[in-house]
C-alpha cells in the first residue's frame, strides 16, 4: 500500500513574504479561527430529566466543547469535541451518555 | 430537580479565555484542562500575558524532539528557579507536570520534587494542584498572583497516552494520586506548610499504581518501597515539619 502525497496548493492569502523577520508573531491567538477537523467517535447526549445542571461536565472539559445554553442545560460543540468520555466519567447523576453520532 | 438553585461551577466566569480551542493536544488531556482552569482563574489579569499565538507563553514538546524537550526542561525549569528569584520581581511559575521527563520509572529513584526546590530558594508562595480539584487549583493561581513575591505551582496533569490508561479515567486518575498521598495537595505561604485537602482515609498508593499500564512492571515488593516512601512524606506534612 502506498500512499500518494496530495500536493497542497498554497492559499493566495497568505505567502512567505507576508511573514516578518524571525517569524514574529504580533497578533495573540492566531489559531483561534482553527478547528481541529475531525469528528469524534463518540459524542455525549444529555439526559434532560437527570440532568440537574450543576456544571461539573463543564469544569472538566478539557477541550472547551461544552457549553451553557440559555435554558440553563448544557449542551457540546461538536467541531471542538474530541469525545474523550470525560463528561460521562464525571456527572454524579448519570445523565451523560456517551453515543455514536448519528 | 430545582432544589439547588446555585452550583459552584456557575460561580466561574463563563466566558473562555482558553482562546484557541482547538489546541493540539491529545482527548483527554490534563495539560489542557489545566491550563484552561488556570484561565479561569486569571481572568482580568492578562494584559501581560500577550505575547504568543497561545496568549500566554507556552511550550508543548512534540512527540519528535523528546529528547530535545528532555534537556530543554532540565536546562530551563532549573535555571528559572535558581536565578529569577535573585532579580527583584513578582513572576508566576505554573509547571504543568504530566511525569514524561523521567526515563522509566523505578521505584527507586524518585522524581526530583521541584516544589521542595522553589521553597528552599525563598518563593514566597509555593504549591501543588491538580485540575482534579478544579476550585482547589483556581484559589491556588489567584493565591499566587496576589502574592507579593515569586510564586510556583505544581500541577499534576495526567496524560492518557504517556500513563497508559483511558482518556475517560483522566480526571479520577488525578483524584487517586490525591487520595492516596502520592501527589498530596498543600500550599506553603513563606515557608510554613499546609494541606489543603486531607483526605481522612488513604487509600493505598497500588490502587493509584494498578490503573496505568506504565506501572504493569512493579512487583509487590516495589509497591511496598513506594508506599513507604508516601507514608513517611506524608506524615511529615501532616505535622507541618518539612
Amino acid at each position: 500500500m502506498t500512499k500518494k502525497l496530495k500536493v497542497v496548493k498554497n492559499s493566495s492569502k497568505h505567502t512567505w513574504n507576508d511573514t516578518r523577520v524571525g517569524c514574529v508573531l504580533l497578533e495573540e491567538g492566531k489559531a483561534k479561527p482553527f478547528k481541529p477537523g475531525q469528528k469524534p467517535i463518540l459524542v455525549p447526549i444529555w439526559d434532560k430529566e437527570m440532568c440537574v445542571r450543576c456544571g461539573l461536565c463543564y469544569v472538566f472539559c478539557p477541550d472547551a466543547a461544552i457549553k451553557r445554553e440559555d435554558d440553563g442545560y448544557y449542551g457540546v460543540d461538536l467541531d471542538y469535541c474530541k469525545g474523550c468520555g470525560i463528561c460521562h466519567q464525571e456527572c454524579w447523576f448519570g445523565a451523560i451518555s456517551m453515543t455514536e453520532e448519528g | 430537580m430545582d432544589k439547588f438553585g446555585l452550583y459552584a461551577p456557575q460561580l466561574l466566569p463563563f466566558k473562555e479565555h482558553f482562546i484557541p480551542k482547538a489546541h493540539p493536544a491529545c482527548m483527554g488531556c490534563g495539560v489542557a484542562l489545566g491550563v484552561r482552569q488556570t484561565y479561569k482563574a486569571l481572568e482580568e489579569k492578562r494584559d501581560w500575558m500577550k505575547d504568543a499565538g497561545w496568549e500566554i507563553p507556552y511550550k508543548q514538546p512534540l512527540p519528535g524532539n523528546i529528547s530535545k524537550s528532555k534537556k530543554e526542561a532540565k536546562e530551563e525549569i532549573k535555571p528559572a528557579l535558581l536565578t529569577i528569584e535573585k532579580r527583584d520581581q513578582t513572576n508566576l511559575f505554573l509547571c504543568f507536570d504530566n511525569e514524561a521527563v523521567e526515563d522509566k520509572p523505578t521505584p527507586t529513584v524518585f522524581k526530583k520534587w521541584y516544589p521542595a526546590v522553589a521553597v528552599a530558594r525563598g518563593f514566597h508562595y509555593v504549591a501543588t494542584a491538580c485540575p482534579s480539584y478544579p476550585f482547589d487549583l483556581i484559589d491556588k493561581v489567584r493565591r499566587g498572583m496576589e502574592s507579593e513575591g515569586n510564586s510556583y505551582i505544581h500541577i499534576l496533569s495526567p496524560c492518557p497516552v504517556g500513563w497508559d490508561f483511558d482518556s475517560e479515567f483522566a480526571v479520577n486518575i488525578g483524584r487517586y494520586a490525591v487520595e492516596s498521598a502520592i501527589f498530596p495537595l498543600y500550599e506553603v505561604v513563606t515557608g510554613s506548610y499546609r494541606l489543603t485537602i486531607d483526605h481522612p482515609k488513604i487509600r493505598p498508593v497500588e490502587q493509584y499504581l494498578k490503573l496505568q499500564n506504565r506501572f504493569k512492571h512493579f512487583k509487590q515488593k516495589e509497591i511496598l518501597t513506594i508506599q513507604a516512601e508516601v507514608d513517611r512524606e506524608y506524615a511529615k506534612l501532616r505535622e507541618g515539619k518539612v
